[in-house]
């Protein structure tokens, strides 16, 4: 982030539909040449704000500035901003090169200076080949393409895009998403981008910004959304597999603090403080991701051991560099991964440690991290 | 339940040649998926193997039993779609026991077998909504329970899961591995989808263009991929394959590109050729610009404590790596890849099969 003012200033929105509050308080600054990935399950409202963004939702309350200038009351088209649709909105009946000069033509802009800048951004997209062909001709990846040149023809201050890749087929999708960070980062441009995939918005952003239910739970790059959620909700939405939760009761030994859930237990002297003083009830849930439960026989970081545990191996799914397994202790089911050349099988005990240092506390009253 | 063994299929329509000498056999109780791109003929197999389809040449048996002139209906196997077709005016219950009330099954019979598959695919709940209330992966769960509540010998599945959320896709893979664990249902499971091929299969067939490229367990597939289409087609993001000039001699081979060299023990007769040099990404190591090859950093993408990071040689090939980085890499910065000679593959680059080493 620089210390340069932000070209997006977003202050206390929020957005009511009959009612029921689609974006409850919002607030947030975007900096110039930022990457920014709105991230929520569907009904988060996270479109809504992109839409209030753009112009095409009045906020209920609250205030949206681009630079110096607050456009929340402003038309669409007086805003500075691009907007790229989830169905691309093409006219498919006009060819690449129409479609690109579309924008500009209905601002008036002379024919000389449509042609420069159509071919311009065509060229900066790989489209020239492409130009004459029919919209509804091209394939997906180069009707992205021209959904995205035609927004940034007029030159937008900011890009606003909603779910522009969810029409690929997987496969295809990782590679526009490369292609898109690559175009991003060429441009310089502002973006600000909407999706439900957690893997898109965490390989795609400078930082993601995660919604539920109309709030912000956190807004911080991915690295630090992964490591430190501040949320149960965040903790369990990021990361394929899901982070295993286990419900534990605060509990002193000897003058040493643990974790306990039945027979198994976790010291967590370092965080004793914090759970003291944020889960005064003493209920604690333990979040741990799959890849800090290790198989004891791997390496682990000197210092971060916990209790070795033996655990029933329930199921093994080979993928690729990495295998799943899901393990079986008392009454829980955790989900593990280890690396694709270990091996394992489905019926065997397996000793495991967790990683101590990486232990997520959550208080299940607020729902928030401990700590 | 059956085993199933397919001798030299091929098909063709038209001009396009779907199937060209297929052959491949599944254990009884065994879990086969089909893995190819779109266009590989993974779904002509399957509505072969169903009867829904006859082969140009070749042979279906089921348990021995040849099966060509043998109706779908006769041959007693289920298949379920990529477009899933549930009866809109039935119950989840409606549904699930209708192909056994088609065989006049009893009333107690059915309620119990009815349970036992509701119970196993977690969709007891359904049993008594409409489809019209059921989002995709309830849906899926269901035709699934509908095809799996009778025991078919054997079980298609044709991309049963492509349009599901990623998340939705990777617990149904898990679910369905575990009910094909207890039931030992022998099932045959097309995909397009590499993760969910080797996270739910026992073997792993890959296809390409009507062709077998290679036949192995989930681990082989990966660690040992016998051409270059399956080194490209299993593993995310992709083993990195490039294009260089490669010179046999005295049991070792001389691998040269623009931006490296490398020698590497081989098997091969003297001489020369063009060769793919394959690398997966987790296998890159980045070091300081003195000890390996001089990159520049492309793109950075994150996966949470992992990134992707393309690097970019100075012939413009790009690299990809991922791992744990160890520092920023910003836009720009020059680094060194090391490739390391255990981890390396050589493909022919004009066949794509893996050459010894």
């Amino acid at each position: 982030m620089t210390d340069a003012p932000p070209i997006i200033r977003l202050r206390h929105l929020r957005k009511e539909f009959d009612g029921t509050i689609a974006v409850a308080d919002l607030t947030l600054d975007v900096a110039e040449g930022e990457f920014i990935c709105f991230l929520g399950p569907s009904g988060c409202g996270k479109t809504t704000t992109l839409r209030m963004i753009a112009g095409l939702e009045r906020p209920t309350a609250g205030e949206i500035w681009l630079r110096e200038r607050r456009i929340d009351p402003l038309p669409p088209q007086q805003r500075g901003v691009g907007f790229v649709f989830q169905n691309y909105a093409l006219f498919w009946h006009m060819s690449a090169y129409d479609n690109l000069a579309f924008g500009l033509r209905v601002r008036g802009v002379s024919p000389a200076e449509v042609d420069a800048r159509v071919r311009e951004v065509a060229e900066s997209l790989e489209l020239t080949p492409v130009l004459r062909q029919r919209a509804s001709r091209l394939d997906l990846s180069a009707m992205q393409r021209v959904a995205l040149g035609r927004t940034l023809v007029v030159q937008p201050q900011v890009l606003l895009l909603d779910e522009p890749l969810n029409n690929f087929r997987p496969g295809l999708r990782e590679v526009m998403r490369g292609e898109l960070k690559r175009m991003q980062l060429s441009l310089g441009r502002t973006m600000v981008y909407v999706t439900h995939d957690q893997e898109e918005a965490m390989t795609m952003g400078d930082r993601v910004l995660v919604m539920h239910e109309g709030r912000v739970e956190q807004v911080a790059t991915p690295r630090e959304i992964y490591r430190r959620p501040a949320t149960l909700f965040v903790a369990g939405f990021i990361g394929r597999p899901a982070m295993n939760f286990i419900e534990t009761q605060y509990q002193v030994e000897d003058g040493r603090a643990f974790l306990r859930h039945d027979a198994l237990r976790w010291e967590i002297e370092t965080r004793r403080e914090a759970v003291e003083r944020q889960a005064p009830s003493g209920r604690v849930i333990v979040g741990i991701r799959p890849e800090d439960i290790r198989p004891a026989v791997l390496a682990v970081p000197e210092g971060r051991r916990g209790e070795t545990l033996p655990v029933q191996v329930d199921l093994v799914q080979p993928l690729a560099r990495r295998k799943i397994v899901d393990v079986k202790v008392l009454d829980l089911v955790l989900k593990m991964v280890v690396p694709g050349t270990f091996r394992v099988d489905a019926g065997q005990t397996l000793d495991v440690v967790m990683d101590r240092g990486a232990l997520h506390l959550f208080d299940p009253q607020t729902l928030r991290a401990i700590g | 339940m059956a085993t199933v063994r397919v001798q030299d299929l091929r098909k063709a329509f038209g001009a396009v040649r779907a199937l060209q000498g297929l052959s491949f056999e599944v254990a009884d109780g065994g879990f086969l998926c089909l893995l190819g791109p779109p266009g590989a003929g993974k779904t002509t197999t399957l509505r072969i193997i169903a009867g829904l389809e006859k082969p140009d040449s070749g042979q279906v048996y089921l348990d021995q039993e040849a099966m060509a002139g043998v109706s779908p209906q006769e041959r007693d196997v289920a298949m379920v779609f990529e477009d899933v077709a549930l009866y809109p005016h039935l119950t989840g219950y409606g549904n699930l026991s209708y192909p056994l009330r088609l065989r006049r099954m009893g009333r107690a019979d059915i309620d119990r077998k009815v349970e036992a598959v509701a119970g196993m695919l977690h969709i007891a709940h359904l049993l008594h909504r409409l489809p019209s209330t059921y989002s995709g992966g309830e849906r899926r769960r269901v035709a699934i329970g509908r095809a799996l509540v009778r025991r078919p010998r054997v079980l298609l599945l044709d991309q049963p899961l492509t349009d599901l959320d990623a998340k939705i896709r990777q617990e149904m893979a898990a679910e369905l591995k575990r009910v094909q664990h207890e039931t030992r249902q022998t099932m045959i499971y097309a995909t397009h989808d590499y993760e969910e091929a080797v996270a739910m299969a026992d073997r792993v067939l890959v296809m390409n263009e009507g062709v077998l490229e290679q036949l192995g367990s989930p681990e082989e597939v990966y660690e040992a991929p016998q051409s270059a289409f399956v080194a490209g087609i299993v593993g995310s993001p992709a083993m990195n394959l490039v294009r260089c000039r490669a010179a046999w001699a005295d049991g070792t081979v001389r691998v040269e590109h623009s931006a490296f060299q490398l020698s590497l023990p081989a098997a091969g007769s003297p001489g020369v050729g063009e060769v793919l040099l394959g690398v997966r990404p987790e296998h890159l190591a980045l070091v300081p610009v003195s000890e390996g090859v001089r990159a520049t950093v492309e793109v950075t993408q994150s996966l949470g404590e992992e990134s992707i990071v393309d690097l970019r040689l100075s012939d413009g090939a790009i690299l990809k790596f991922v791992g744990r980085p160890g520092g920023e890499l910003r836009h720009g910065a020059v680094i060194g890849v090391r490739l390391p000679a255990e981890h390396l593959m050589l493909f022919d680059a004009s066949t794509g099969r893996r050459i010894a080493s």
